[in-house]
C-alpha cells in the first residue's frame, strides 16, 4: 500500500468536517473523492498532504506516518495539482513546469539543463509539447490544467493528487484530463487521488472511491460498489437513476441525477 | 536553442557593461567636464601608478568628489530595484514596492528616530531596518486574508501603514530642533545624494551588497513565492522561511538606502517592470536586469539632479515625476485583478 489515511478527523471549532477517514491506495489505481459542496473534498486532500494537520488520524506513506517525513521527502514522493485558476505572474509554461524541480533543487540553485530536459518530458508526457513557450495567461483553462499536470509530474512523483482537475473543462478537454490520467496510473504506475463533482468520471476511470456526506461520514470502498442509487440519495439528497449505456464499443455506466429528495 | 543560450550571453555581458559605462559618462558631467576616454585614461594611471600620476585638481574631482556620489547612486538603485522586484514576488503583484507597503515610510520613521537621538550612522540604520520590517510585517498582516492576497487590499493597507508611520514622523519633526535637526532632517528626506562619503558607504554598502547578493542567489525560488500558498508550498520550499529571508534582505536594502539618501520613491516600481517588459516574467532574468537598470536608472536620475541647475534637485522629486504616470497606467491595468 503506497499511500493510507488511517482514522483521520478534522474540523473547525467544535464542528468535525472529516470523521475517521480510512482509505488505501497502490501503485497503478486511481481513487475519486466524491461528495456534495461543502462536504470538504478540498479539506480532506490537503489533510492528506499535510498542507492542513489533522485532528486525529494519519497519513501514512508507504506505511510510514508522513508527519515524520521531512518536507523534501515528502514531495519528492507526493505531488500537487491545484485547480487551474489563472496565474497571478504571467509565466511561460516552460517554466511553470520547470518550477516543479524545484523539490530537487536548493534553495540558491538554479535549473539546469537536466532539470530542463525532465520538464520538457514531463509535458510530453501529457502531450503538450507544443505549448512550451506560450504564457499562462493566455492559456484556456484545459490548457492551464495541463501545464499544472505536468508542473506535477516534472517532480517524478509517485502520488499525484488532483483537486478538481475536470470541473469548468469542456467535454473534449474533460476527457483528455481522465485519459491522461488513466495513461499515467496505467503506463507510468502513479497513483492517482483526485475529487469530481462527476459520479461518472469516477466510474469511467476511478478503481475505488471515497463517498463523503454533509455529516462528516463516509464510505470507501470499489467505485461500482460505492456508486449506488442508496448511497448517492444519502450523500446527495438527489433521487439518481443508474442506468447501463451499450454502443458498439462497449457498455458504461452512467448516473443521471432525477429529483431532490 | 544554441541561438538563444548566445542572445543570453550577449545579454548578460550588455546588462554587465551598462551601468559601468553609464558611471563614466556621468563621472564626466558636472561644472568641470571631463570627456570619457580621459576618465577611463586617468582612472586607469591612478590604479597603476597610484595617485600622483595625474592631475591633482582631476584627482580631486573624480575620486574625492564624484566617485563616492556615483558609488552610492548605483548601488542604491541596484538595491531599490531589486527590494521592489522581491516585494512583488512575496506579494505576487506588480504593485508591491518598498513605497507601496509602507517600508520605506517605516524606514525613514526608524532612520529619524535614531537621527533625533542623535544616533550614529550604523544605528540609524539599524533602527531603520527594524521600522522598515515592522512596517512590511503589518501591511502583510492586514493584506493576508487566509493565503491570497488581494491588489485592493495590499494598496489599502500599505497606504494605512504608511500614513501611520509618516505621522509619526510629523510628530519627530515636530519636536526637533528647528534650527539644527529640522531641517538635516527634512532635507535628507526628500532623497539626495549629495553627503555621501566613504566613510558612509563603508557601513551602508555591506547591507545593501548583502541584501542583493541574497535576492540574487535565491531569484529561481522567487518565482515559487508569487505561486498560491498551498500551491507553493507543495513545491517542497520552506515558504515561511523564504519569505522572511527574502524580506528581510528587502527591507534591509531599502533601510540602508534610506539612511543614506533618504526616500528615494519609485525606482522598485520602475525598474522591475521595465525588466519584466524585456526580459519577460522568469525572475531568474528580471532580478539581473533589475540590478543593472536600477544602477543605470540612479546614475542618470542622480546627474540630473546634481548637474542640470546651479541648485541641487532632491532627487525624489525627479523619480516621481517619471514614477507616478507610470504607477497609475499599472494600476488602471491591474486594478480589478484578484492577485
Amino acid at each position: 500500500m503506497i499511500f493510507a489515511v488511517k482514522d483521520g478527523c478534522f474540523g473547525y471549532d467544535q464542528r468535525m468536517i472529516l470523521n475517521n477517514i480510512n482509505i488505501q491506495a497502490d501503485r497503478g489505481e486511481i481513487l475519486a473523492v466524491l461528495g456534495p459542496n461543502g462536504a470538504g473534498k478540498t479539506t480532506l486532500l490537503k489533510c492528506m498532504m499535510g498542507l492542513l494537520p489533522w485532528a486525529k488520524g494519519k497519513s501514512l506513506l508507504d506505511g510510514t506516518d508522513m508527519q515524520r517525513l521531512s518536507r523534501k521527502a515528502l514531495w519528492k514522493r507526493m505531488a500537487y495539482v491545484p485547480q487551474a485558476k489563472g496565474c497571478p505572474m504571467a509565466y511561460t509554461a516552460e517554466e511553470m513546469v520547470v518550477l516543479g524541480r524545484s523539490v530537487h533543487l536548493s534553495v540558491i540553485a538554479q535549473p539546469t539543463k537536466a532539470d530542463y530536459a525532465k520538464a520538457h518530458q514531463a509535458m510530453e508526457l501529457v502531450n503538450i509539447g507544443h505549448l512550451q513557450k506560450k504564457l499562462c495567461s493566455r492559456m484556456s483553462g484545459g490548457e492551464l490544467q495541463m501545464v499544472l499536470i505536468a508542473r506535477a509530474l516534472a517532480a517524478q512523483p509517485d502520488i499525484l493528487i488532483l483537486d478538481e482537475p475536470e470541473s469548468n473543462l469542456d467535454f473534449k478537454n474533460q476527457l483528455i484530463i481522465l485519459e491522461t490520467m488513466k495513461r499515467l496510473a496505467s503506463e507510468e504506475k502513479l497513483c492517482c487521488i483526485f475529487n469530481t463533482h462527476y459520479p461518472d468520471h469516477a466510474l469511467k476511470i476511478a478503481d475505488r472511491a471515497l463517498l463523503l456526506d454533509k455529516n462528516g461520514t463516509s464510505i470507501f470502498g470499489r467505485t461500482e460498489e460505492i456508486i449506488n442509487r442508496e448511497n448517492m440519495r444519502q450523500a446527495f439528497e438527489v433521487d439518481v437513476c443508474i442506468s447501463n449505456l451499450k454502443n458498439e464499443e462497449g457498455e458504461f455506466l452512467s448516473v443521471v441525477p432525477l429529483s431532490l429528495v | 536553442m544554441k541561438e538563444l543560450r548566445e542572445k543570453k550571453t550577449i545579454r548578460s555581458l550588455l546588462l554587465l557593461l551598462l551601468p559601468v559605462a553609464a558611471a563614466i559618462v556621468c563621472m564626466g558631467i558636472g561644472r568641470v567636464s571631463i570627456k570619457p576616454t580621459e576618465i577611463v585614461r586617468s582612472l586607469y594611471r591612478i590604479v597603476v601608478y597610484g595617485a600622483q600620476s595625474v592631475d591633482g585638481q582631476i584627482y580631486s574631482v573624480l575620486i574625492r568628489v564624484r566617485l563616492p556620489r556615483i558609488l552610492l547612486a548605483a548601488l542604491c538603485g541596484a538595491g531599490l530595484s531589486v527590494s521592489g522586484n522581491a516585494f512583488q514576488s512575496i506579494f505576487s503583484n506588480a504593485l508591491a514596492t518598498p513605497d507601496t507597503l509602507g517600508v520605506s515610510a517605516g524606514a525613514s520613521f526608524g532612520a529619524a528616530l535614531a537621527l533625533l537621538l542623535g544616533a550614529d550612522l550604523f544605528t540609524v540604520q539599524m533602527s531603520g531596518l527594524a521600522m522598515g520590517f515592522l512596517a512590511v510585517a503589518l501591511t502583510y498582516f492586514i493584506s493576508n486574508r487566509k493565503g491570497r492576497l488581494s491588489v485592493i487590499m495590499m494598496v489599502l493597507a500599505g497606504m494605512v501603514v504608511a500614513s501611520l508611520f509618516e505621522a509619526g514622523l510629523s510628530v519627530i519633526k515636530y519636536v526637533a530642533d528647528p534650527d539644527s535637526t529640522l531641517p538635516s532632517i527634512t532635507f535628507w528626506l526628500m532623497g539626495s545624494l549629495a553627503n555621501v562619503s566613504y566613510g558612509n558607504l563603508a557601513i551602508a554598502a555591506p547591507f545593501i551588497l548583502g541584501g542583493i547578493l541574497i535576492i540574487y542567489l535565491m531569484r529561481w525560488k522567487l518565482n515559487i513565492l508569487s505561486l498560491q500558498e498551498d500551491e507553493a508550498k507543495a513545491m517542497g520550499v520552506n515558504l515561511y522561511a523564504m519569505r522572511m529571508v527574502i524580506s528581510l534582505a528587502a527591507t534591509m536594502i531599502t533601510a540602508a538606502c534610506v539612511s543614506l539618501c533618504g526616500q528615494v520613491g519609485w525606482v522598485g516600481l520602475l525598474i522591475p517592470h521595465i525588466s519584466r517588459m524585456l526580459f519577460g516574467n522568469n525572475n531568474r532574468d528580471v532580478v539581473p536586469a533589475s540590478i543593472s537598470l536600477g544602477a543605470v536608472f540612479l546614475l542618470l536620475i542622480d546627474t540630473l539632479a546634481r548637474a542640470a541647475t546651479s541648485v541641487e534637485l532632491p532627487i525624489s522629486i525627479l523619480t516621481a515625476f517619471i514614477g507616478a504616470p507610470i504607477f497609475i497606467l499599472l494600476l488602471r491595468r491591474t486594478g480589478g485583478i484578484e492577485a
